[in-house]
């Protein structure tokens, strides 16, 4: 990657101030028609979602197709699928940023925002997956009235729960931060509007002064740079770990357990790889979207979207891998438990599945050898679905295929979903894209302040 | 209230205030004096509603609300009205009183159950039972233990009769018929109108009784009315060995079988064990001889075509084709004949000779090697072995055929009056059932000559459809119907009169060499009367009931009456006649006439109907606890549907729940087929009991009626082998079966067969596929694990099920579902997988070997294997640790427990347990959902689970405790054997052994150090508290 680095000017080559606007253009101006279209599509899902939700708290969980071997569906897939995505914008804005990889700056901010949204969707299924939800708050260990009872530290779902809000918190904080700056220079432009009407001018007034407190009293000083700077290194490197840390504990939760499919050493990894495949898959797709609607083209160049091209290859061969591996695994365990689950993956009732998950995850990122295909906006976004659905059935297989039909074959049953798992798992998008599609109306979508910076050491470079 | 009306304009309040205005001389006033007079209120009340201001009832206030001209003031009479009654709802509730027994009965401690002793009659068998009751409630029936030769045993069906109890769709009451409806009455009321009725010519339609007392009523109805009484048995298992032994013996008396006696059981196309006579009784004398470890160990031959609980329990099944069980039974007898008592006899001789093994094997599809060896065996056992025939699925066209076979067999054997006896047998067997008496009535019904048609607890049009039942009965002018449910036959009489449950009300029975008495546990919940009561009153006598039974009584008890009586009524039995050998009845030949036994291979498709384990004839199909226990082999639940065999399924690619057509001369059905092993080509069978019209809201269209397919025979139905025309419809259903699969058990050591003969050589027989859990570090210890191990300071529960015994009969799961408040949850819901049974059998098909299992790829004849399932209350339990609130834990007693306030329904659980025994409530299955008086059948000792939670089998942790408090406070140590769990208590086989195994001397630390001990996936080192005995076959020496 570092040869690309001196090969490839990053350099924007535009005056500053033109930066600005372009950047901030969709924060200042009304929405356009796309934009309420997708908005409404969004919101429109999300309806569906506390609908289904509401509906499930009357009812109870058995409006989804969860039965006795099968007791985790949807919900628990949505939630793997979900924190997954959320890896990708912490490693592009932490570890990326501590190996020192210019062209994150133009993706961080929107990664991160994604890693936010995605973790909050995700965390949600976790809480509304349960039984009796309005005692969920009986996993959260705060001192209370209920005699000795207290969580059970034993359970890999508490740890997820650890696991989860810290990076969560982690996330949130880098994310703000990073946008100080930012709103500082948000803050200093709103200056020049001014509203004819009464309540416009109040509905500014309202949205400068949340905008002075929100950036803190930034007046990007050499001294102010110079803390910012060290505190980013700071949270970078307390970031990096927990980039490792939330997958490999979600993926606790199976490889814990006794049942075939899931009792397996590889799963941290395998599942951090995983997590990184799909969230880049994400950012990628959001990526495209973005400059194109916000025709952003000139800071979210091809060279942006080539690296993650890279990178989806290098992450869809490391999961590539893991899946052979557990194969190798069953096949040399002598457990005949175990090698009938991996059979079962390849030629069961839900071997559609896994050949689906297959062709998307194993096959389709090695298009990305080709420099032709990984420059080609269309190909890049159609791999960067696929992969994510490849991905979604990933966790089906996981989930599914390794309950169904564990080890008495006597209670061996099938999971068939309802329309309400369907619900939910596209009410899901609904809260994710609904949150997004307000993130890029009013937060910036690139981080102003450090493409600016990067474009004068370029600058620098350059004259030197 | 004038004072507002002025601003209105048009309204007919306006026009008064001025006619006010006008009196006044005023255009405006000044006081509410000036304008309030008495006129001026009579004038507006009268302008309103007639001169009524306020409405009479709630319904005028409706209709004036609906019809008013709504004008201002209407509408603001209304607007008021509304509010202050919206402020209504802020009242007090109710009160609701709770009331404590001020003076408590004598000996009643609130909490702690009382048992009676009492029987369940059928028209089959009498069973012994305990009632449980709480606080005057029955709550649980109970094997009877002390019982000489029940000693416990009690069947799923009977357990399930403290449902019928709570049946919220029975006849509470009585009705007259008016016009095409029904109109409550008081019961009293209309005995004494419909005892004025009974005039004319009076016919009594009765099932068969073993009650002396019931026996003498209908006798004195009959008197009264000069009514002729008919007596029917559409099943007719009794009433077939009375034909059978009729004509071969001239006796009728329903002889003793006494399987326990027996080395050698063979039973041809009889399920003794699952629904013939009494299962349970059978089951226990059965199972008391399958010790393989003692050296007593009988040997069960069972040759039938359908695939029965009996046949699965068999050391050797013969498959047969449908219809041909007479063909064998003959060819048996024609090889035993010679030196036999019976050699001499001619007739015999020369019926018997033309059946050569060679023609019974191309009759039955067995090969003759099979038949020569199983005679064989029966000559080896010759006086120690037992021939049973007969049930459901082998009724013939001529009455008793099957059974004079049999007679036959046993006559030959010598086993008549040893393992068969007419000494402490059923005797009186004169009204079983009557085919003529029954074609007589039909004819008089037809003919219009019938009057009144009383018919006692008998379902005649649903069970005869054959007889065109329905057409006649609606000749009689007059019908009486007397029973429990609103069923078919019931909704075409005109008056109903509501028969109590037996826990309600009195009676006796004769039995088997015993006299019972039936005593009520509670009084009638509804207004209902004891049958003999309603019998007693339409005959006009003053007499009680209770009376006649006491009476009845005095024949039976020897000693001081009232003694011997209350001394009865707590043990609920009086032994009459002990059981023993009994001279031998001499067989008449000229009975061979009557056994139907084709020489020639039958063509074409033969259904055989059968009665399910769980349903049986369909009288308590309105229990949604039967129709949701999984049939003991095909698992199927809520459904009647053809069982086909593998061959024909493959033959016409037939898949599961396509529906067939079956066409018989007279009828067609509909119904989806269902896979069945253990069938041969062309077999089918289906279940009766299913597809009623009218009975209730659970039972009420739930499969089909197959009484239809039976053909009459003047006036005899047949079951067995009824020749139909099959055709595939474009229709599927879905089959709500809770087990889809059954591969793989041998492979993964669940299930563990061994012969007698392998076991006695290496007692660790059957163990082949054990796997171990991985070892320690040095290669021999225990894996340490990564918590501290779980101290044990008193006790520490473990459970053993002996799978030699266990023939998967069902009674513990019904027990189970009785004992803990397991909801039921519905077809919709077992399609899905969420049946909630704690306690499951899981059924398995299997071979001994792999070539055995390559030579037979129709599954004619697989091993049938069942294995009872609960949760295993594991040591390093893999549920315990997954819980993120720790709502499941180990007891120092080793329980697995689970707290259900504590369960916030993550069903982490669920899913990381191996052996899929916890069980979610995805619904709310309780609250709100109990039909009224339901509420009353659950066990208040155990929590009713809410939605959202997870539960399971606790070991019967309620049980443990009682007997616990109850030592403690006597200052002992539990004794052991002393707790017994619900599945225990009621196992008729005996199978179940429960108790502490830190005591070495108890029960259960024997059984878990046999060599034949397994515990199922033991390698996952969770090691389980439930351990399995492997099932011992005994292959006999052939």
């Amino acid at each position: 990657m570092s040869a690309m680095e001196n090969t490839n000017s990053l350099r924007i080559g535009k005056p500053y101030a033109e930066i600005d606007n372009d950047i901030l253009k969709p924060l200042e101006t009304f929405p356009t028609k796309t934009w309420w279209i997708a908005f409404l599509v969004a919101a429109s899902a999300l309806g569906m979602f506390g609908i289904v939700l509401t509906y499930s708290f009357f009812k109870g969980l058995g409006i989804f197709g969860l039965n006795n071997p099968v007791s985790w569906g949807f919900y628990i897939i949505n939630f793997v699928f979900w924190v997954g995505i959320g890896h990708a914008g912490t490693l592009i804005s932490a570890i990326l940023y501590l190996f020192r990889q210019k062209w994150r700056t133009s993706i961080n901010r929107a990664a991160e925002a994604m890693t936010i949204f995605a973790v909050m969707t995700a965390a949600v299924f976790p809480l509304i997956h349960v039984g009796r939800p309005w005692f969920v708050y009986w996993i959260f260990p705060y001192p209370n009235e209920r005699g000795p009872l207290w969580v059970n530290f034993r359970s890999p779902l508490l740890w997820d729960l650890f696991a989860i809000s810290t990076y969560f918190i982690i996330s949130l904080v880098f994310w703000y931060m990073g946008l100080v700056p930012d709103f500082a220079n948000m803050r200093d432009r709103l200056e020049r509007f001014k509203s004819k009407t009464k309540i416009g001018q109040l509905l500014l007034d309202v949205k400068k002064i949340t905008l002075r407190v929100i950036s803190l009293g930034w007046v990007g000083s050499a001294k102010t740079w110079h803390h910012y700077e060290k505190m980013v290194l700071i949270l970078s490197a307390l970031a990096t770990p927990l980039v490792l840390s939330v997958h490999t504990i979600v993926s606790f939760d199976f490889a814990t357990s006794v049942i075939p499919g899931w009792h397996a050493t590889i799963f941290p990894p395998y599942f951090v790889a995983g997590a990184i495949y799909s969230g880049f898959a994400m950012v990628l797709t959001l990526m495209i979207i973005m400059r194109n609607v916000f025709k952003m083209e000139a800071y979210i160049t091809m060279k942006h979207l080539e690296n993650m091209g890279l990178v989806i290859l290098v992450t869809g061969m490391m999961v590539s891998f893991a899946y052979t591996m557990e194969f190798v695994m069953a096949a040399y365990s002598a457990s005949h438990n175990e090698q009938y689950v991996f059979l079962n993956r390849l030629t069961g009732p839900y071997a559609w599945a896994f050949w689906v998950m297959f062709t998307c995850n194993v096959v389709s990122p090695h298009f990305m050898w080709f420099k032709k295909l990984r420059t080609n906006i269309t190909v890049l976004f159609i791999i960067s679905i696929v992969v994510n659905i490849g991905m979604w059935f990933e966790r089906f297989v996981i989930v599914v295929t390794s309950l169904h039909r564990d080890y008495l074959p006597s209670s061996w049953d099938m999971y068939i979903p309802t329309f309400y798992d369907y619900a939910m798992l596209i009410g899901s998008f609904g809260l994710f894209f609904t949150m997004f599609l307000l993130f890029v109306r009013s937060f910036p979508a690139i981080a102003v302040a450090e493409v600016k910076a990067d474009e004068a050491n370029e600058e620098l470079a350059q004259h030197h | 209230m004038s004072a507002i009306i002025d601003k209105g304009k048009e309204s007919m309040a306006q026009k008064k205030s001025q006619r006010n205005h006008k009196k006044n001389s005023a255009s405006i006033w000044r006081s509410a004096e000036e304008i309030i007079s008495p006129e001026s209120i009579a004038a507006d009340t009268q302008l309103w509603n007639d001169g009524r201001e306020f409405p009479a009832s709630v319904q005028e206030l409706i209709d004036r609300a609906q019809n008013a001209n709504l004008n201002r003031k209407s509408f603001l009479t209304l607007m008021g009205a509304s509010l202050s009654l919206a402020g209504v709802s802020c009242m007090k509730a109710p009160v609701e009183k709770i009331v404590p027994y001020v003076e408590r009965p004598i000996g009643h401690i609130p909490g702690k159950p009382v048992y009676y002793a009492t029987a369940r009659v059928t028209a089959d068998a009498v069973t012994p039972v305990l009632v449980k009751t709480r606080e005057g409630k029955p709550i649980k029936i109970e094997g009877h233990e002390d019982h000489p030769l029940y000693r416990g045993a009690v069947s799923a069906d009977t357990l399930a009769t403290i449902w019928d109890l709570y049946d919220p769709d029975r006849l509470k009451t009585a009705f007259i018929k008016e016009g095409n409806t029904f109109k409550e009455a008081k019961t009293e009321e209309v005995l004494a109108a419909v005892a004025k009725k009974l005039t004319g010519t009076v016919r009594i339609l009765a099932k068969a009784s073993f009650s002396p007392s019931e026996r003498k009523a209908l006798a004195e109805l009959a008197k009264a009315t000069k009514a002729k009484v008919v007596t029917y048995d559409a099943i007719g298992a009794l009433a077939e060995i009375v034909a059978g032994d009729e004509a071969s013996y001239g006796s009728n008396v329903v002889p003793a079988y006494r399987i326990d006696k027996a080395d050698f059981i063979l039973a041809i196309e009889n399920d003794f064990l699952g629904t013939w006579l009494s299962p349970e009784l059978f089951t226990r004398q059965f199972a008391s001889r399958r010790n393989p470890d003692k050296g007593d160990m009988n040997r069960l031959v069972v040759v039938e075509s359908n695939m029965t609980l009996t046949g699965s329990n068999a050391d050797s099944r013969l498959t047969i084709h449908a219809g041909s069980h007479g063909t064998l039974a003959l060819a048996l007898a024609n090889l035993l004949l010679p030196g036999s008592p019976l050699a001499g006899d001619a007739a015999v001789r020369n019926t018997v000779s033309g059946y050569t093994p060679a023609v019974a094997a191309a009759v039955t599809g067995l090969t003759e090697e099979q038949i020569v060896a199983l005679a064989e065996e029966l000559k080896a056992n010759k006086g120690k072995s037992l021939v049973l025939g007969g049930g459901t699925s082998s009724k013939d066209a001529r009455p008793g055929s099957l059974q004079i076979a049999v007679n036959l067999l046993n006559s030959i054997l010598g086993n008549e009056g040893q393992t068969i006896s007419t000494k402490a047998a059923l005797k009186k067997t004169n009204d079983l059932s009557d085919a003529k008496a029954m074609g007589d009535l039909l004819e008089e019904l037809n003919s219009g000559k019938v009057d009144v048609l009383i018919i006692d607890r008998a379902n005649p049009v649903y069970e005869l459809p054959g007889l065109g039942m329905a057409d006649a009965i609606r000749k009689a002018k007059t019908i009486i119907y007397l029973g429990y449910h609103k069923n078919d036959t019931a909704v075409e009489a005109h008056y109903l009169l509501p028969v109590s449950h037996y826990l309600e009300s009195w009676g006796d029975a004769e039995s088997y060499g015993y006299y019972y008495v039936v005593q009520p546990a509670i009084r009638e919940l509804f207004d209902t009367r004891s049958a003999g009561d309603i019998l007693l009153a339409l005959a006009g006598s003053k007499q009680k009931f209770s009376d006649i039974v006491r009476q009845s009584a005095k024949s039976y008890i020897k000693g001081d009456f009232e003694t011997a009586f209350t001394r009865a009524l707590s043990m609920g039995y009086v032994v009459v006649e002990t059981e023993g050998s009994s001279p031998a009845r001499k067989f008449r030949s000229a009975a061979l006439a009557n056994v139907i036994a084709p020489k020639e291979a039958l063509s074409g498709y033969r259904v055989s109907l059968y009665r399910s384990v769980a349903i049986g004839d369909g009288s308590g199909a309105n229990i949604s606890f039967r129709q949701e226990l999984p049939d003991p082999i095909s698992k199927m639940t809520w459904d009647n549907y053809v069982a086909v065999s593998v061959a024909d399924a493959k033959a016409n690619t037939w898949k599961m729940g396509d529906v067939l057509r079956l066409k018989t001369a007279k009828a067609t059905l509909e119904l989806p087929l269902f896979i069945q092993p253990g069938l041969r080509k062309g077999s089918l069978a289906v279940a009766i009991g299913y597809g009623q019209t009218n009975i209730g809201q659970v039972a009420a269209g739930v499969g089909r009626n197959a009484y239809e397919l039976a053909i009459a025979h003047n006036g005899v139905l047949q079951y067995s082998a009824i020749p139909v025309t099959v055709e595939q419809t474009s229709n599927r259903e879905k089959l709500a079966t809770t087990q889809k699969h059954y591969e793989l058990g041998v492979k993964r050591g669940l299930v563990r067969i061994a012969t007698l003969e392998d076991y006695r050589k290496n007692p660790r027989a059957g163990h082949e596929h054990e796997e171990v859990p991985h070892p320690g570090p040095d290669g021999k210890s225990k894996a340490k694990g990564l918590y501290t191990p779980h101290k044990y300071t008193g006790n520490r529960w473990n459970l053993n099920v002996d799978l030699t015994k266990c023939t998967g009969c069902s009674a513990c799961v019904i027990s189970c579902y009785s004992e803990n408040n397991i909801p039921v949850v519905g077809k919709d819901d077992v399609l899905m997988g969420r049946e909630m049974s704690w306690l499951r059998i899981d059924r398995y098909y299997s071979y001994q070997t792999e070539e055995a299992e390559k030579a037979d790829p129709d599954m004619v004849s697989p091993d049938v294997f069942f294995q009872p399932v609960m949760c295993q209350h594991c040591e390093n339990a893999p549920c315990e640790n997954v819980c993120p609130v720790g709502a499941t834990g180990h007891s120092d007693d080793g329980l697995n427990y689970m707290s259900y306030n504590r369960c916030i329904g993550t069903r982490y659980c669920a899913n990381n347990c191996p052996y899929k025994v916890r069980r979610f409530n995805y619904f709310e299955y309780w609250d709100g959902k109990l039909r009224d008086p339901q509420q009353f059948s659950l066990n208040p000792d155990v929590t009713v689970r809410s939605r959202g939670v997870i539960e399971k089998c606790s070991f019967c942790q309620q049980r443990i405790s009682e007997k616990r408090q109850a030592a403690k406070v006597e200052g002992r140590e539990l004794k052991d054997g002393e707790i017994k769990t619900a599945c225990q208590q009621s196992c008729p086989a005996d199978a179940i052994t429960f108790g502490n195994i830190h005591d070495s001397g108890s029960q259960i630390s024997a059984k878990t150090q046999e060599p034949r001990t397994y515990k199922i996936l033991a390698q996952l080192n969770v090691e389980p508290a439930v351990s399995y005995q492997v099932r011992i076959k005994n292959q006999g020496k052939a």
